[in-house]
C-alpha cells in the first residue's frame, strides 16, 4: 500500500551521517518541546490517544479529491497543516512524527536516517508555520473568525507551509553534499511541484474547515489557551511575511536565472575545439545549459573534454591509476558468500506444521 | 452475605439537560444474574456507565460494600469490570495478551502474575493460542469473547455487560452464552436478546424511560407478552 | 486493504525472528549508517554490503520478491535523482571492472550508487520490520530509549491504523456509489471535506471512549509493559558478528580494492 501521497519524503541517500544525526537531534529536541507544551493543553491521562489520531491522518489520506479537469490525478491531504489548526501545533507535531515512524517501520516509506529530516520537514515547519500564518491570518475581532476569512487563511497557511518545508529537502542534500544536481535546479523543482501540492491540500484543508465549523465548531477551539494568540499574532505574521517573502523571491530568481539571453545562447554555439574555456559560467545554471549543449555535439572527444573540464585529468589514453580486478573480486566474493547464505538457509527451513501463519482470519 | 450491588435512588443528568436516570435504586447478590432489558435510550448503558462512576451522578452506589466516591473510585473499578458496545474500544493494546493484563497490571500485579492471570482468562474465553494476535486480526465474535477476556482477568465480583451479543451471528452468540453460564461472578446483561436473557438470568429488570418500570423473576416477565409490548420489547 | 498485510510475516519462526528487537533495530541503524556514509559514486565498493539484508530476509524466510517489489514503488525524489544526474554530471570517470574498462559519466555512476544504496537500505528496514512484531519492536523502542509517550502513541496509532482506515473506506466507497465522480468541483469539495471532517469528528469521540475504557480498567496514566525482551547470548552473537561484518565493509573491504 502505497501510504506517501505526491509529498516528496526525504530519502537516506541524499544524507551523510553528520547531517542525519545533526537532524535527528533537532527534531528530538522540537517533539520533546512539544510534549511538554502539550500536557499543558491536555490531560497527561489522554496523550496517548494522539496516537488514534495518527491513525486518522492516514486514514483521511485514503480519501481523494479527483483534480477537476484531470482525470486519473487525484489529491490528498498530508494532514500537518489541518491537525495544527484543529489540536494546536504541538499536538500535530506529535502525531505527524508518529505517522512518519509508522509509515517507516511499517510500510517502509522513507528512510531510518531520514526520520529526522521528513519530522522537520513534513511535522514541524508545516504545523508551527501553518498554525502561526492561519493564527495571523485569520485574525479573531471579539472573539468571532470571520467564516470566509477562516477559511481562505486555511489555504493560504497550507501553500506557504508545505512548500517551506518542502524547500528544506535540498537545503539538507546540499549540506551532506550528496547533491549531482545543482541546488538552485533541485530547488526549484521542489519548490514549483509543493506549491501545487501545498495549493491542493489546501483546498481540502479549506473544505474540512468548512464542514467542521458548521457541524462541530467546538472542534475548531481545542488549540491553545485564549491570550495566547493576541500577543504572537503581529510577530508572527511579520516573521512569516519574511518567510513568505523570501521564498517567493528565491524561487522568482531561480527561475529568471534558468533562461540565460540570447546572446550566451548564441556564444556557446560557436565554440571551437574547445580546450579553452571561453568563459567561466556566470552561474549554475547556465553550465548546465552548456552541458545540454555539449550533449548534442557530435562525438564529443573524451580525452579533449577530459582535459578542459579538470586540469588534473591524464590526457591521451594513458590509463588512470584504477585496479578494476579488486572490484572483480569483492563482487565475485559477494554472490559466493550469499549463495552459501541461501543453500543455508534453504537447510536451516523447519517444517512449517507447527507454524502459526497469519493471513486468514481464523 | 453482602450484596455485590447496591444503588439507591441513582439520577444522572446529561450534558444536554436531558434525565438519563431518574430515582434507580435496585440491590444484586452475588453470583445473581440480572438481565436489563428496555427500549433504546432507557439509560441501560447509563445505569452501567454509573456504577464504573464513568458518568456524574446524584444518588448512592455501594460495590461489595465499597460506595462509590471520587476518592475511591480505583477500588470500585477494581472489582467490576465493563464491556462496551464497541469492542474496538476497548481492545486497544498491540496484542491480545496485553489488553488482557492491562487491567491485572494496573491493579498492582507483577508482569508474571498479570500474564498467568491474562493466559487463563483467554482460556476461559476460548481463545487460547491468540494471544500474540493483534485485535484487528480478530473476528467480530472473537473480539467480543477478547474483549470479555480483558475483564476477566481482573478477578472482578461484578460483570457489567452492555450488549454482549450484538451483530453477532447465531453460533457466536451461542458460544459466547456457554462462557457466560460457566461464570460465577455476579452479572447484570444489558441487551435486546431475550433469547440470551431467558438463558442466564434468573432476574430481569425492565427500564424504560430512564426508570426501572418492573423488576421480577424471569418467566415473569418474558412470559408477560402485554407487559413487554408496552416497553417495546415485543 | 487488510489487515494481512502488515503483520504477513512477522509471526513467524525462524533464527531471525527469535533475536532480540533492539539488537536488529540497532543493527539495521547501523547499518544504514554505513550505506549513508560512501561518497556519492560509490558503486562496486557496496558489493559486500548486499550480503546482511538478503541472508536476513532468507533466513527470516521473507520472500525476496515481496521485499524487492517495495523498491519498485520508488521515491518519487530517488527517481528524479536517478533520472536527472546522469544529464548533469557529464565528467567522464574511468571504470575498471575485472578485464572491463570503460568510460562512465559521473552521472551514471551517482545514479548507480544512489540506486544501490535505496534497493539495499529498503532491504534492511524490510527485514527488520517483517522479522519482528511490532508490539516487540516498540518494546525495544522503548528500553532504547525512545520517549515512553512516544512509544504508547506509536502503539495506540497502530492498534486503530486500519479500523480508521476501513472506515474511510466505506465512506469513500458510499461516496463513489452515489455517482459522486460526475457532480461539479464543488460538491465533490465539499463532499470530500465532510467526509474528512465526519471522520475526525467519530475520532475525537472514539478516543473519548477508549479514555474511558482505560479508566475502567484501572488506568492513571503509568504504563506497565509484559517485559518480552530478554538479550540472549544469541543476540550477543550476532551483534558481534554485525559490527565485525560493518567495519569490514567500511574500512577493511575499500581499502583492500584501491
Amino acid at each position: 500500500m502505497k501510504t506517501t501521497c505526491l509529498a516528496m519524503h526525504m530519502a537516506n541517500e541524499l544524507l551523510n551521517v553528520p547531517v542525519a544525526v545533526a537532524t535527528i537531534l533537532v527534531a528530538a529536541a522540537a517533539i520533546a518541546l512539544a510534549s511538554r507544551r502539550s500536557k499543558k493543553t491536555l490531560d497527561a491521562e489522554k496523550l496517548p490517544l494522539m496516537g488514534v489520531m495518527g491513525a486518522f491522518v492516514f486514514a483521511a489520506q485514503m480519501i481523494n479529491f479527483t483534480l477537476p479537469g484531470m482525470p486519473g490525478t487525484s489529491g490528498h491531504l498530508g494532514g500537518g497543516v489541518l491537525l495544527a489548526i484543529l489540536l494546536g501545533p504541538a499536538a500535530a507535531i506529535i502525531t505527524i512524527t508518529s505517522v512518519l515512524i509508522v509509515q517507516c517501520l511499517v510500510f517502509q516509506d522513507g528512510g531510518l536516517l531520514a526520520l529526522g529530516c521528513n519530522v522537520i520537514n513534513m511535522g514541524v515547519v508545516p504545523c508551527l508555520l501553518g498554525w502561526v500564518l492561519y493564527k495571523g491570518l485569520a485574525g479573531r475581532r471579539g472573539g468571532h473568525l470571520s467564516a470566509w476569512r477562516q477559511y481562505l487563511a486555511a489555504w493560504a497557511a497550507c501553500l506557504v507551509a508545505i512548500t517551506a518545508g518542502a524547500a528544506l529537502v535540498p537545503v539538507q542534500a546540499a549540506l551532506a553534499g550528496r547533491l549531482t544536481i545543482p541546488v538552485t535546479h533541485f530547488m526549484a523543482v521542489m519548490v514549483g511541484v509543493h506549491l501545487i501540492i501545498g495549493a491542493i491540500e489546501g483546498v481540502i484543508t479549506f473544505a474540512v474547515v468548512a464542514y467542521l465549523r458548521q457541524v462541530r465548531p467546538a472542534a475548531m477551539g481545542l488549540q491553545t489557551p485564549p491570550g495566547f494568540v493576541a500577543g504572537l499574532s503581529r510577530k508572527a505574521v511579520a516573521a512569516s511575511l519574511v518567510v513568505t517573502a523570501l521564498l517567493v523571491a528565491g524561487v522568482l530568481s531561480w527561475f529568471a536565472s534558468s533562461h540565460p539571453d540570447g546572446l550566451e545562447w548564441s556564444y556557446m554555439e560557436h565554440r571551437y575545439g574547445g580546450t579553452e574555456t571561453i568563459i567561466k559560467p556566470p552561474s549554475d545554471a547556465v553550465a548546465a545549459v552548456d552541458e545540454l549543449q555539449s550533449r548534442y555535439s557530435p562525438m564529443p572527444d573524451y580525452t579533449r573534454r577530459a582535459a578542459e573540464e579538470s586540469a588534473e585529468e591524464a590526457v591521451e589514453g594513458a590509463w588512470p591509476n584504477v585496479d578494476g580486478w579488486g572490484s572483480l573480486a569483492g563482487v565475485i566474493g559477494t554472490v559466493m558468500t550469499l549463495m552459501i547464505v541461501y543453500a543455508l538457509s534453504i537447510l536451516l527451513k523447519r517444517k512449517p506444521a507447527a507454524l502459526v501463519r497469519d493471513g486468514a482470519v481464523v | 452475605m453482602q450484596d455485590v450491588l447496591d444503588i439507591e435512588n441513582l439520577c444522572v443528568t446529561y450534558n444536554d439537560g436531558a434525565e438519563g436516570l431518574r430515582g434507580v435504586s435496585l440491590t444484586v447478590k452475588p453470583a445473581q444474574r440480572v438481565g436489563l432489558i428496555g427500549p433504546n435510550g432507557s439509560g441501560k448503558t447509563s445505569l452501567l456507565l454509573a456504577i464504573m462512576r464513568g458518568v456524574a451522578f446524584t444518588g448512592r452506589i455501594t460495590v461489595d460494600g465499597i460506595e462509590a466516591t471520587r476518592r475511591r473510585a480505583d477500588e470500585v473499578r477494581s472489582r467490576c469490570g465493563m464491556t462496551f458496545q464497541d469492542p474496538d474500544d476497548q481492545l486497544f493494546m498491540p496484542t491480545l495478551l496485553d489488553d488482557a493484563a492491562f487491567g491485572p497490571l494496573n491493579q498492582g500485579c507483577d508482569a508474571d502474575e498479570a500474564r498467568t492471570a491474562a493466559k487463563q482468562a483467554i482460556a476461559a474465553v476460548a481463545l487460547s493460542g491468540m494471544e500474540e494476535r493483534c485485535a484487528h486480526h480478530l473476528s467480530g465474535g472473537q473480539k467480543r469473547n477478547a474483549a470479555l477476556a480483558t475483564i476477566l482477568s481482573m478477578n472482578v465480583k461484578l460483570l457489567l455487560l452492555d450488549e454482549p451479543g450484538a451483530s453477532l451471528d447465531f453460533r457466536s452468540r451461542r458460544r459466547l452464552a456457554e462462557i457466560l453460564s460457566g461464570r460465577s461472578e455476579a452479572m447484570l446483561l444489558a441487551t435486546h436478546d431475550l433469547d440470551m436473557v431467558a438463558e442466564l438470568c434468573d432476574r430481569v429488570i425492565v427500564m424504560d424511560g430512564g426508570a426501572i418500570a418492573v423488576d421480577a423473576p424471569t418467566d415473569t416477565i418474558l412470559n408477560d407478552t402485554r407487559l413487554l409490548g408496552a416497553h417495546g420489547l415485543a | 486493504m487488510h489487515h494481512s498485510y502488515i503483520d504477513r510475516f512477522s509471526r513467524d519462526d525462524t533464527p531471525v525472528h527469535r533475536l532480540d528487537a533492539r539488537v536488529k533495530l540497532v543493527a539495521v541503524l547501523a547499518y544504514t549508517g554505513v550505506l549513508v556514509s560512501f561518497d556519492r559514486q560509490a558503486v562496486s565498493v557496496l558489493a559486500p554490503l548486499a550480503v546482511a539484508p538478503l541472508a536476513m530476509l532468507w533466513f527470516a524466510r521473507v520472500p525476496v520478491r515481496f521485499a524487492l517489489r517495495r523498491v519498485l514503488l520508488l521515491s518519487p525524489l530517488i527517481a528524479m535523482l536517478c533520472l536527472l544526474s546522469p544529464l548533469y554530471d557529464r565528467v567522464p570517470q574511468p571504470v575498471a571492472f575485472g578485464p572491463w574498462r570503460f568510460w562512465v559519466t559521473g552521472g551514471w555512476l551517482t545514479a548507480a550508487s544512489i540506486a544501490i544504496k535505496f534497493t539495499l537500505g529498503l532491504l534492511a528496514l524490510t527485514a527488520l520490520t517483517c522479522s519482528t512484531p511490532f508490539a516487540l519492536l516498540l518494546e525495544g523502542m522503548r528500553k532504547l530509549g525512545v520517549p515512553r509517550l512516544l512509544v504508547q502513541q506509536l502503539a495506540f496509532l497502530y492498534r486503530y491504523i486500519f479500523v480508521l482506515i476501513d472506515e474511510a473506506m466505506r465512506v469513500r466507497r458510499g461516496r463513489d456509489f452515489r455517482g459522486a465522480r460526475r457532480a461539479p468541483t464543488g460538491h465533490r469539495l465539499k463532499a470530500v471535506g465532510g467526509m474528512i471532517g465526519a471522520l475526525f469528528i467519530r475520532t475525537l469521540d472514539r478516543s473519548e471512549r477508549i479514555h474511558t475504557a482505560m479508566c475502567a480498567r484501572g488506568w492513571r496514566g503509568e504504563s506497565h509493559s509484559l517485559n518480552r525482551l530478554c538479550f540472549g547470548l544469541r543476540d550477543a552473537i550476532f551483534l558481534a558478528v554485525s559490527v565485525v561484518y560493518l567495519i569490514a565493509c567500511r574500512y577493511l573491504y575499500p581499502a583492500m580494492i584501491s
